[in-house]
């Protein structure tokens, strides 16, 4: 089984100041992650009962409302990940195993979640995801 | 790229790390003096449960001590510190490093440990809390599993 021999990660957040269906919500800028040579291995997100606050005090999303959003991630030419379900990206609903991709040279200003439900969402809480990437 | 590496173990130290009653969340705990792999390289890491992997309470360092159960693992990140001084790992949940669990919704696939490629310096390496931990009479501590090359 393969899995990434972690090199470099860092703990993301998405800050839900407001709670609106289908509304986009960008990364902030991450200025170590916006290098060019940045290559995006996997990224795991979590719920609260793996992360009951974000590295800020925020309170992270109930495990039920994990279904309710879906990440893009955007190359600078494409949405080459589209809407993969937030749910997936748990490596706890995953056996344990982190989801993996062939190392995206993501931008990540670009990269959102979107929220499809916002059953069980509430304002001020957070999706955080841990990005594990590689620098070349 | 990735490359396959098989999850088997070279070496590996056990560290306990002391989380006194906190105040204040966010503190840095950081590793103190002992037997840590301070000349390896970090291969890597995960955390073994209190009462299914290790006892609840043992003795560290000569006194009778807790283990943090594994629900207070939700409140914890570590940060890895390689030895030029670059943060290469950055508040890693440590939920994210248990192998087995009691109480956390893991089904029973995973139980490879997290590989890591880090020159490590353990020393600037450190842990730290989202919300304030509330430690038990006896010394706390939190157990890790180094492996190392």
């Amino acid at each position: 089984m393969v899995q990434p021999i972690i090199k470099n990660s860092y703990l993301a957040e998405i800050n839900l100041v407001t709670v609106t269906q289908n509304q986009r919500y960008n990364f902030d800028n991450i200025p170590e992650l916006n290098q060019k040579n940045i290559k995006l291995v996997s990224v795991t997100a979590y719920t609260a009962t793996r992360l009951l606050l974000s590295q800020t005090g925020k309170t992270v999303i109930a495990d039920a409302a994990a279904a309710n959003f879906v990440l893009t991630l955007t190359t600078a030419e494409s949405e080459v990940i589209y809407q993969i379900p937030y749910y997936d990206l748990v490596s706890a609903n995953n056996a344990g195993l982190m989801r993996m991709f062939k190392n995206l040279s993501v931008n990540l200003t670009k990269c959102y979640a979107t929220c499809l439900s916002t059953t069980g969402v509430v304002a001020a809480q957070s999706l955080v995801f841990n990005l594990i990437y590689e620098t070349m | 790229m990735v490359k396959e590496q098989a999850n088997v173990i070279t070496n590996s130290v056990a560290v306990y790390l002391r989380v006194p009653n906190l105040v204040l969340p966010n503190v840095k705990l950081y590793f103190s003096q002992g037997d840590l792999p301070l000349k390896k390289k970090l291969k890597g890491l995960f955390v073994p449960i209190s009462g299914l992997e290790l006892p609840a309470q043992f003795y560290v360092k000569g006194q009778l001590s807790d283990l943090v159960q594994e629900n207070q693992y939700s409140i914890f990140l570590i940060t890895l510190v390689d030895k030029k001084g670059v943060i290469r790992v950055e508040n890693m949940p440590l939920t994210e490093l248990i192998l087995r669990s009691v109480d956390l919704p893991f089904p029973d696939g995973k139980t490879m440990y997290r590989q890591f490629d880090i020159d490590i310096d353990m020393y600037r390496s450190y842990v730290i809390n989202t919300l304030q931990y509330g430690a038990t009479a006896n010394p706390n501590y939190l157990p890790f599993q180094f492996i190392t090359d």
